[in-house]
């Protein structure tokens, strides 16, 4: 058994076999997703199934963008992500940091916790009675407040672990020299903990973009995101495979593409959020 | 001099008398009904996935052409439209200006809590409704779904459900079977024709929830009644525990998995010619049986109603219709579009595709009688139905607890199928039923 | 001029305020109302005030065989989802752990089935599992083995679910794990090669001690998040067949929207969150207590 330079055991040529099985299993169904997406109707329904289809057709695209306004639900689904994440970064980057300097992480650690444990359904009860006397029913106003109901102690979270990883050292110069509190903040601890900022704002956007109860709950028509609109797609009458993959792909294609591309950081995320637990 | 003043007082007076006359007109003019009233503006309607409003969707860019305004039509499933219907109205938002209401869902839960939109104010304004929309027309039965307890009118019947019998016309005669009358027959007939595999003496809703229109159809059959005034319901009696056992024995004859179908996979089973009676809609779940492209038994089904108390032929009903959301900022032109989708010329077109509606002139309209591929029997049916030969009575209890009912009672039908005991399982489910009143 | 030194002071705590406030108003706030709604007879669509009913509600709940069963199918479910995972994403923790030509890449794509939007898979998950015409069925018909009837059959459908829940969740178990694995020292590993240890006792005897708390965690997590999961039960089967597949929150949402019950329904909430709150500080204690 050889071992390289950083320690590790080389790769024995029988793990190729689990290696390859898992993958195949935990990438089918998207690969799945996307044939069908791909398939014209008669091959869609084909038994036994194609399993490489060779007669490729854009046409449940283009059905799906026919029957129904799947810009607009695009749009809606960028309007409370994006909402979403910069309301919680503003809220929660500044609350993180300030509950470590004031060294309150233990204080309100439970509180946090429980808000991150509590179940969301508890809070969205009593949300649809102050939505009416607010007059909120409907818009991104309330939709975006939902989200923000999971994103704000996430952001919390992960940022306390970053900003108490941070030296000292640099605000203490900074502060000595005359800079103001905020000024540090501002200046100096956030970009320093830059990654973190990173890290929660792309979870933070993931999470609300793949959100399906709360949109089912409160969107309108007109304020619908994406995973709602799909499952409306899924009638219990003519269930047709094509366009309904085909609504699944678009919707979770700009995912796999935030995670291929940014996988260094959701690792991170992952890991920070789930170790300093 | 006094030329120069009578030139100009007259003037003066003409101007005047032009104006107001010009004035006067215009004003006149308001009041009368103008398609166009309403243009730019914008309505938003959302509906469960019914063939009529999905026939209306097809054709709604007829409307916004004809009166400049521009229509959303939100159609989405049942049970989530069900769900969304109580949020939107509980949240009083307006994001919904037409709700498409499930009178056999809903009817109580609008009407107890005030929300609705009267609309006979609506339909007598000749600035609001065109001449022809003709309210009378509108058969009885259906209007008396929509009309609240104080009299007013909630929405405007649409597509309609009416259950009835249907049969594989020439099985029967093949075997030498009369055609049922009553549900006691119809056992007796099931029994002599089921020849599985290949045919299924019977086939009907198993799933919970859809499976209660069976059961309290086969209930009212036999004389029980579904509720009384005050809401309670009688699934105690021994009529109801015997309309159980016969539904049970019933879908005995069904093909297996039929416990978990719906009106779709029981339509789809008859359709392939595997079953010899189904109990559903049939003024709404006809058209497709006759599409002879689709269906093997087009031209060989006949429809009936199945005799009730007294010997006379009932049905049982379900009732869709458009209403206003009573927090919507835009009523009127969210009436504009119910009255155009609810008029003579519309309705017919869906009923030429193949849906039930509740206009009774449509029923001899020329188009109707030249182009439809729908059968005698079916016609009889449709006529009995409108005319009240036949006893056409509410599918489910009209209560506000009505989906719960369906759920709990449901659940138990569909352990009774599974060899529970009726008797027991209705009683524990009354009892279920009860305790969250 | 001195409001801007008070400011100064105070910058920490003025910045925590907005957060913490944002928190207050929109999770804390709720709950204390939904406690209240707890207590009331409160029906939807009620011209009448809703009446004031005590305890009565948590009465019902707990004397509801439709609540304790769903309680029973909501651990149920938690715990099958949490097999596959832990089997999986360890494996895979160890497997991508080594380096291989095109590891990067590979760890990437296994990212995916976490990342991609729920709905959409279990949309995807349902037309697989149908029966006749799925292409799972179909691979399991070619193989010889056996087709059962996944989400449509009473006795399948938790299993099913979990399944998908599983296949979900493993690639947050392997990132886990992973940096449990990064984080051993290559001695150790040495040290065990001097000593003429198989891999498998290697595993078992050195890794496996030093991942268990990441395992853990891992575990901890991903349960509380599974206990409170309703996204791929209600795209799936809505919690049929019949109520086969009917969990706590299936059940809260069916009581809040589809009977009217909300004063019923808020007191489910609560009891759920006790639940859930309880649970947790157990897992958290033992957790402890492993390290």
């Amino acid at each position: 058994m050889s071992r390289n330079r950083d320690g590790r055991i080389r790769f024995r040529y029988y793990l190729w076999v689990p290696l390859i099985v898992i993958l195949a299993v935990e990438l089918f169904p998207l690969y799945w997703m996307t044939t069908m997406a791909l398939k014209n109707p008669a091959d869609a329904d084909a038994y036994p199934p194609i399993l490489i289809p060779s007669a490729l057709t854009l046409d449940n695209f283009k059905l799906i963008f026919k029957t129904m306004p799947f810009g607009r639900y695009t749009f809606n689904s960028l309007i409370v992500a994006l909402g979403t994440t910069l309301i919680s970064m503003l809220f929660g980057v500044s609350a993180a940091y300030g509950i470590v300097r004031t060294g309150n992480q233990k204080r309100l650690g439970m509180t946090i916790l429980f808000s991150r444990i509590v179940p969301l359904l508890i809070c969205l009860i009593p949300w649809f009675k102050f939505m009416a006397s607010l007059r909120l029913a409907n818009t991104y106003t309330a939709l975006i407040a939902t989200h923000l109901v999971t994103s704000v102690p996430l952001v919390i979270w992960i940022m306390v672990g970053f900003f108490e990883d941070l030296d000292k050292e640099f605000e203490e110069a900074a502060l000595a020299d005359g800079c103001s509190r905020f000024g540090c903040f501002w200046r100096i601890a956030v970009p320093l903990a830059s990654q973190g900022i990173i890290v929660s704002s792309l979870l933070t956007f993931i999470m609300s973009w793949n959100d399906f109860i709360r949109a089912v709950i409160f969107a309108g028509p007109m304020t619908r995101t994406l995973p709602a609109a799909i499952f409306n797609v899924m009638t219990f009458e003519n269930m047709e495979w094509g366009p309904l993959a085909a609504a699944g792909f678009l919707v979770t294609f700009p995912m796999i593409l935030v995670t291929l591309g940014l996988q260094r950081y959701i690792v991170a995320g992952l890991t920070t959020g789930g170790l300093k637990g | 001099m006094i030329r120069r003043k009578l030139m100009k007082a007259s003037w003066t007076i003409g101007l005047s008398v032009f104006l107001l006359l010009v004035v006067g007109l215009d004003a006149f003019g308001a009041d009368a009904f103008d398609w166009k009233r309403y243009k730019g503006q914008t309505v938003v309607a959302g509906f469960e996935t019914l063939p009529y409003y999905k026939f209306v969707q097809s054709i709604v860019g007829e409307f916004e052409t004809l009166t400049g305004m521009k229509v959303h039509m939100d159609i989405i499933p049942e049970q989530q439209m069900r769900q969304k219907k109580v949020i939107e109205l509980e949240s009083r938002s307006g994001s919904l200006d037409v709700i498409g209401m499930a009178m056999h869902v809903e009817k109580t839960l609008i009407d107890e809590a005030n929300w609705y939109v009267p609309l006979d104010d609506f339909i007598r304004n000749p600035s609001l409704t065109p001449p022809d929309f003709n309210w009378p027309d509108f058969y009885p039965g259906s209007v008396n779904w929509v009309t609240s307890k104080g009299g007013k009118i909630m929405g405007i019947p649409g597509q309609f459900g009416g259950d009835g019998l249907f049969y594989r016309k020439d099985i029967l005669k093949e075997k030498g079977v009369a055609v049922p009358k009553t549900f006691a027959e119809l056992e007796e007939a099931v029994k002599k024709l089921h020849d599985p595999p290949r045919l299924y003496g019977f086939v009907g809703r198993g799933l919970k929830n859809a499976n209660i229109p069976i059961w309290n159809g086969i209930m009212v059959h036999l004389g029980e009644r579904l509720q009384d005034e005050a809401g309670n319901v009688f699934t105690t009696t021994p009529l109801a525990i015997e309309a159980a056992r016969m539904y049970v024995r019933l879908m005995k004859y069904a093909p297996p998995g039929a416990i978990g179908y719906n009106w779709y996979e029981c339509q789809s089973m008859f359709m392939q010619g595997r079953a010899a009676f189904w109990y559903d809609g049939v003024t709404n779940n006809a058209g497709a049986v006759e599409e002879a492209a689709k269906s093997k038994v087009a031209g060989k089904t006949g429809y009936t109603a199945l005799l009730g108390p007294g010997g006379k032929p009932m049905a049982e009903s379900a009732q869709s219709a458009m209403a206003i959301n009573p927090f919507s900022q835009k009523k009127e032109p969210a009436w504009h579009f119910i009255h155009w989708a609810s008029s003579a010329p519309v309705q017919l077109r869906a009923l030429l595709a193949g849906t039930g509606m509740p206009r009774k002139s449509l029923y001899q309209a020329k188009e109707f009688r030249s182009t439809t591929h729908m059968p005698e029997d079916w016609l009889s049916f449709m006529q009995g139905y409108m005319s009240g030969e036949i006893n056409v009575v509410p599918m489910v209890p009209v209560i506000k607890r009505v989906s719960e009912y369906r759920d709990i009672f449901g659940v138990a039908l569909t352990k009774m199928i599974e060899g529970g005991d009726p008797a027991a399982l209705l009683k524990e489910a009354s009892e279920e039923f009860a305790k969250k009143k | 001029m001195k409001v801007k030194r008070w400011m100064d002071r105070h910058t920490y705590h003025l910045l925590m305020l907005p957060g913490l406030a944002l928190m207050g108003v929109l999770i804390f706030i709720p709950v204390f109302y939904a406690l209240q709604m707890s207590v009331f007879e409160y029906s939807v669509g009620s011209l009448q005030a809703p009446r004031f009913i005590g305890l009565e509600n948590y009465v019902r709940l707990l004397s509801s065989d439709r609540f304790l069963l769903s309680i029973v199918r909501t651990l149920y479910y938690t715990v099958l989802s949490l097999v596959w995972p832990i089997v999986i994403g360890t494996v895979a923790a160890l497997i991508f752990h080594q380096s291989f030509r095109g590891r990067g890449l590979m760890r990437t794509l296994f990212l995916v089935p976490y990342m991609a939007t729920p709905a959409a898979a279990a949309l995807i998950w349902v037309l697989m599992f149908h029966p006749e015409l799925g292409v799972i069925n179909y691979l399991l018909r070619v193989v010889g083995l056996p087709t059962p009837l996944w989400i449509f059959s009473r006795q399948t459908v938790i299993p099913s679910l979990s399944l998908v829940e599983g296949w979900r969740s493993a690639p947050f178990f392997m990132i886990i794990v992973l940096g449990g694995l990064s984080a051993i020292p290559a001695d150790v590993f040495e040290a065990a090669k001097v000593d003429g240890a198989s891999p498998i006792q290697t595993f078992v005897h050195i890794i496996l001690p030093l991942i268990r708390p990441h395992m853990i965690i891992a575990t901890v997590l991903n349960g509380i998040l599974l206990l409170k999961a309703i996204d791929l039960i209600y795209v799936m089967t809505q919690g049929g067949p019949g109520r086969a597949s009917e969990t706590i929150n299936i059940l809260l949402y069916l009581e809040a929207f589809s009977f009217y019950h909300i004063g019923y329904a808020s007191a489910i909430a609560v009891v759920f969150s006790i639940i859930i709150v309880v649970t947790t500080g157990i897992l958290l204690r033992y957790r402890r207590g492993e390290s």
